[in-house]
């Protein structure tokens, strides 16, 4: 009974969330079931190999799923960081908002796993892929939420969202074979189980920044 | 009953709020002070956004952080108000009610109730983006009023409100306020005037003032007068004037000073004593 309520209100708040963010709340949808596909069939049209195909989809996917994993927690926590009276939500913040943003992250992932579980009919690796692409998603999802609850600013937080990638997409071609945080970016295709684990730091450093952001210090409200 | 017992806040080496203690009953409080008296913070205090109130503050004797349903039974205004303007008015409404725990069914009611406290049924289904600056905040009075909340909290609910408004908030705060406990931060006096029986005057960080509307007019009993111009002269001593006005094609000044002048002295209003704490008569 009760958690059936609690349910019930977190849907009808993530359904808030959702129209408050108006257009903005499609757009990682449409990278993630238009854009990505789009460039799947692209890839496979062009190079008549799925392996070569797989492995242009995963440079590509690692720079554009785990950027847009943020998506919904920057702009659909918009009013908690810059809304005029914040303060009626952030007094409550500690009971719903960690909850919350974890709850928009898994949706995500969930789209994602989606996408990637009809990728994998076609191209190999697909699914471990997903594994790794959720494990990076984790990291930047608590760097975001570190840097939103530190900062107070939708534009310093989305700039380094934004930075972050661009930092690691320079460092394209690194040896992934061994922990490279904070780097994330490779070629290398997940081809095992094992191959994860160097995505582990990344996963527990995500979930580390994420808990810890709640209990910062408001710079506003201190 | 809301106990504040030595309720101390500090913003770096300055002390915002030193050592309030106060008890404050159903009913309606008016909590007037200078710019930075602290009014702001006291009330954020008494919602917990600082975490000094945990400690300090009791709600029916217990202290707001053992508290678990406190918020819940809370209703407030902050300052600015302006939350999900992408929202329309139902749906902001909405979100308040599910954040502060109110439950849907009781949520539908509740909503079109409040918002027709605030003559804003009409625009239910506008965006909050849509809406006048006024129109804004008379939504966020209403939100406060979400979940028939015990303590209600309003910081400058009138700023920005048109005559008729601010008449309306009034009259709601009158007719609903009775069991409830409401404390309203403004710089308005005649609100205040018109609403609370008790008021709070915060200066230098403490209460000045925690007492009735007629102990504060007693504060500058025999020290107001109110004189022709022409007569500005025959003052004596220490004064200080702070209304000239024109009444009947003649000039007048009111003042007010500790000493005994050879005028009679008029009927103070909370204003007057206001401003005899303030000014130190």
């Amino acid at each position: 009974m009760y958690y059936g309520k609690l349910l019930r209100k977190g849907a009808e708040r993530l359904i808030l969330y959702f129209r408050a963010m108006r257009y903005l709340s499609f757009i990682p949808l449409l990278i993630l079931f238009l854009f990505l596909p789009l460039l799947a069939v692209f890839f496979v049209m062009r190079e008549n190999d799925v392996m070569v195909a797989a492995g242009y989809l995963i440079v590509y996917g690692q720079i554009v799923v785990p950027f847009f994993s943020v998506w919904w927690l920057i702009f659909g926590f918009h009013d908690y960081v810059e809304g005029d009276g914040a303060e009626l939500l952030i007094m409550r913040r500690k009971s719903f908002l960690l909850p919350d943003a974890w709850i928009l992250l898994f949706l995500y992932l969930v789209s994602t796993f989606i996408v990637y579980l009809a990728f994998s009919f076609f191209l190999p690796y697909m699914l471990l892929e997903f594994c790794r692409l959720a494990m990076i998603s984790v990291l930047f999802f608590g760097l975001a939420s570190f840097v939103l609850c530190l900062s107070r600013q939708l534009t310093a937080t989305f700039m380094l969202v934004l930075l972050y990638t661009l930092f690691n997409t320079s460092m394209l071609q690194r040896d992934m074979s061994i922990v490279n945080l904070p780097h994330y970016y490779s070629f290398s295709l997940i081809a095992g189980l094992g191959d994860l684990g160097q995505y582990i730091p990344h996963l527990f450093l995500g979930i580390g920044l994420a808990s810890i952001a709640p209990l910062l210090p408001q710079k506003r409200y201190t | 009953m809301l106990e504040i017992k030595g309720l101390n806040k500090n913003f770096g080496r300055k002390v915002v709020l030193d050592h309030l203690t106060s008890a404050l009953e159903s009913g309606v409080y008016g909590l007037l002070g200078p710019n930075g008296s602290g009014k702001t913070t006291l009330l954020r205090c008494l919602t917990l956004t600082y975490t000094e109130g945990r400690n300090s503050i009791f709600y029916e004797g217990i202290s707001l952080g053992k508290m678990k349903n406190y918020l819940d039974r809370l209703g407030y205004l902050p300052q600015t108000f302006g939350l999900f303007k992408d929202l329309k008015v139902r749906e902001m409404m909405q979100m308040l009610a599910n954040l502060r725990g109110v439950g849907r069914q009781q949520a539908r009611g509740d909503i079109e109730k409040c918002l027709e406290l605030v003559n804003l049924t009409d625009k239910i289904e506008s965006r909050i983006s849509t809406l006048s600056g006024g129109m804004i905040r008379r939504l966020g009075i209403a939100q406060a009023f979400l979940g028939d909340p015990d303590v209600m909290l309003f910081d400058e609910p009138t700023a920005g409100l048109d005559p008729i408004e601010r008449l309306r908030f009034k009259s709601i705060i009158s007719e609903t306020a009775n069991d409830k406990t409401v404390i309203i931060s403004t710089h308005i006096v005649e609100d205040v005037e018109a609403l609370c029986k008790k008021i709070l005057i915060l200066k230098d960080g403490k209460f000045a003032v925690d007492g009735s509307t007629e102990e504060v007019k007693q504060l500058a009993a025999n020290k107001v007068y109110d004189i022709p111009d022409t007569d500005i002269a025959q003052i004596r001593g220490k004064h200080f004037v702070y209304k000239k006005y024109e009444l009947s094609d003649q000039i007048r000044l009111r003042f007010i000073s500790a000493e005994k002048q050879d005028f009679a002295a008029v009927t103070p209003t909370i204003e007057d004593g206001y401003l005899c704490i303030m000014e130190n008569y």
